[in-house]
């Protein structure tokens, strides 16, 4: 079984590609200056550059690419992947439905030998007790939708993500499990044999100083990270937890933590975290960080226009021409 | 173009106002339910602006339909909501299409992910504003957003509020009712109807308390005071002082049933 070798050593780098462990799981990626195009849901307070990756999974000739990377980034993913695994069969797994895990896809799916998807519904139900009438009709109308939507763009074959379906790579198995904090429906993974969990968004915040590809940092950055950081990352993507009960969110982080030991991180952007007391730090401090979260007020989303004379001037402009009225419906 | 209710897409709201897109239909319990997947060509008499790229497998259509009602004319602005792909993911199909075409909105991460177009994005914030010439389209904040960057957007003239997920809820078709608005829906919505989308687009209502955000929303409405409010999910509403508490009674429903709003919450009166 690969343990998580020491930082300097697994955390090699050719290229665009960052070895995590070698021969097992890279990271394919670049990065974006934070100064000069910061994402919107990467927090003001943030610095320096931040890895933008997808993950390569390889066991024998199979191969799991998790997420797509930045389309920012397709020449450095692109020749990643050919260095990686050639025209070898891989599958890919969406951890989301959102621009940087799934834009690439349509090219990846016709340079690379992609056998199976794997996507996920936009319906989550996160464990709160569903009326049957919803839950079959939100079922049925995303399946139509998303089926239709995939069928546009790609020919590969869809597998939808359900939790309880393991995706086989070679001989390891690979959990799908739904995320506790989410925007649109997110699945982490969860790869017992080396203990890492793919967090997609979630805890996709650490940036490095300088320019370059994915990179892992350990226990003794983890240490230095403070909670007000983790708070700020959260906001910034999942801002409607400000303000909002989020016992149940820590509930479920503490029960997947208890369930599933996790040696290493790996989200969709940001450092991977590696080491096991690295991830148990990191997730304390996420409790605490998701408290004060509960705590922040919610501000007015009014603020910028009330007093604003080129809007109220705009707004004062009335159309008196019949003409503008809605056309109704003749018998 | 069509310019009164036949029971399907496109249609005309106003003499400058296109509805397009389409729905997606399934069976439950011995009845039809469609979702809307709606898209706005806005013509004012310099310039048009289309609202939101729409869903790929009305792509053609849509595309049809929006050169049919330009009649000749270009297309200027393209405004994707937010950075979801039945919002954005076509647009660059369209900036293909029409190669002068600007995108405009709230669009700081597109240049990430679409490098391509990045000398054609013009980043816009709420209260700023496009002149059209006759009519401006003012971007607004989305009280109601599943992502960050959402943008609601105000066209002064017929004063149509584009909002996006906002206001989305499905419509039963037995009546063919894809291109009715709500006034003239032989149905009369529940909150039900608008519960689903307050668990799926905005699943955030599942689990936070939505009734945080109704002093927002009915003072945008007070500021704005909209003839029409235009969803992407959603008939379009031409009676918002019927149905904006509908709309709110199916989020705090979500919130009942994710357990932050009390099972005894009384719903939102009606007007």
């Amino acid at each position: 079984m690969p343990t998580s070798a020491s930082i300097m050593s697994a955390n090699s780098q050719e290229g665009g590609i960052c070895i995590l462990i070698p021969g097992r799981l890279f990271a394919i990626g670049a990065s974006v200056d934070l100064k000069k195009s910061r994402p919107l849901f990467v927090h003001d307070a943030q610095s320096g550059w931040l890895p933008f990756q997808l993950f390569v999974i390889k066991d024998g000739t199979d191969t799991l690419i998790v997420d797509t990377g930045l389309p920012a980034h397709e020449d450095v993913i692109r020749d990643g992947l050919r260095q990686l695994m050639g025209q070898d069969a891989a599958q890919i797994f969406a951890t989301r439905r959102e621009f940087e895990t799934i834009e690439n896809l349509p090219w990846m799916l016709q340079e690379f030998n992609i056998k199976a998807l794997h996507l996920v519904n936009t319906m989550m139900t996160a464990g709160v007790q569903t009326v049957a009438f919803f839950e079959s009709l939100a079922a049925a109308m995303e399946l139509a939708a998303s089926e239709a939507h995939v069928a546009s763009i790609v020919g590969a074959k869809v597998q939808w993500v359900k939790e309880a379906n393991s995706v086989r790579v070679g001989g390891l198995t690979i959990e799908p499990i739904r995320s506790p904090i989410y925007v649109l429906s997110t699945y982490w993974l969860y790869e017992s044999d080396s203990r890492t969990l793919f967090s997609s968004d979630t805890w996709a915040f650490l940036s490095r100083s300088q320019d370059g590809g994915a990179c892992a940092v350990g226990e003794a950055r983890i240490l230095g990270v403070t909670v007000d950081e983790i708070k700020n990352h959260l906001i910034a993507k999942f801002g409607m937890l400000q303000g909002t009960d989020t016992r149940p969110v820590c509930n479920r982080i503490r029960d997947l933590f208890d369930r599933y030991r996790v040696d290493r991180i790996c989200p969709t952007y940001g450092c991977v975290i590696e080491g096991q007391k690295a991830v148990a730090n990191l997730v304390e401090k996420t409790i605490e960080a998701l408290v004060l979260i509960e705590r922040l007020p919610r501000r007015s989303l009014l603020d910028g226009l009330r007093d604003n004379p080129d809007v109220a001037r705009l707004l004062r402009k009335r159309s008196s021409s019949s003409r503008d009225t809605l056309i109704k419906a003749t018998q | 173009m069509i310019d009164h209710s036949v029971g399907r897409l496109p249609r005309m709201l106003t003499p400058d106002i296109l509805w397009t897109g389409g729905c997606v239909e399934f069976d439950s319990f011995g009845r039809k339910y469609h979702g809307h997947m709606s898209s706005y060509l806005v013509l004012g008499s310099k310039k048009t602006f289309l609202v939101d790229t729409g869903a790929p497998f009305h792509r053609h259509k849509m595309m049809k339909d929006v050169e049919e009602c330009l009649a000749g004319r270009p297309l200027d602005y393209i405004f994707p909501t937010h950075c979801e792909y039945p919002h954005a993911g076509l647009l660059p199909i369209w900036m293909e299409r029409y190669p002068n075409a600007i995108a405009v909105g709230n669009l700081h991460d597109y240049p990430l992910f679409f490098p391509k177009l990045k000398d054609r994005i013009l980043e816009m914030t709420e209260g700023q504003a496009v002149d059209l010439g006759d009519r401006h389209i003012l971007f607004l904040p989305a009280i109601w957003r599943d992502f960050k960057d959402t943008m609601w957007a105000f066209e002064t003239t017929s004063r149509v509020m584009f909002v996006a997920d906002g206001f989305a809820f499905l419509h039963f078709h037995d009546e063919n009712e894809c291109d009715r608005t709500t006034s003239e829906s032989a149905t009369e919505p529940t909150a039900k109807l608008f519960q689903h989308y307050g668990e799926t687009a905005l699943n955030w209502s599942l689990y936070s308390d939505v009734r945080d955000t109704f002093d927002d929303l009915d003072e945008l409405i007070r500021m704005v005071k909209p003839t029409m409010i235009a969803g992407a999910h959603g008939p379009v509403i031409d009676n918002p002082e019927l149905i904006v508490p509908y709309a709110k009674a199916g989020l705090i429903l979500a919130g009942q049933k994710g357990g932050v709003i009390p099972a005894d919450t009384a719903p939102p009166a009606v007007a």
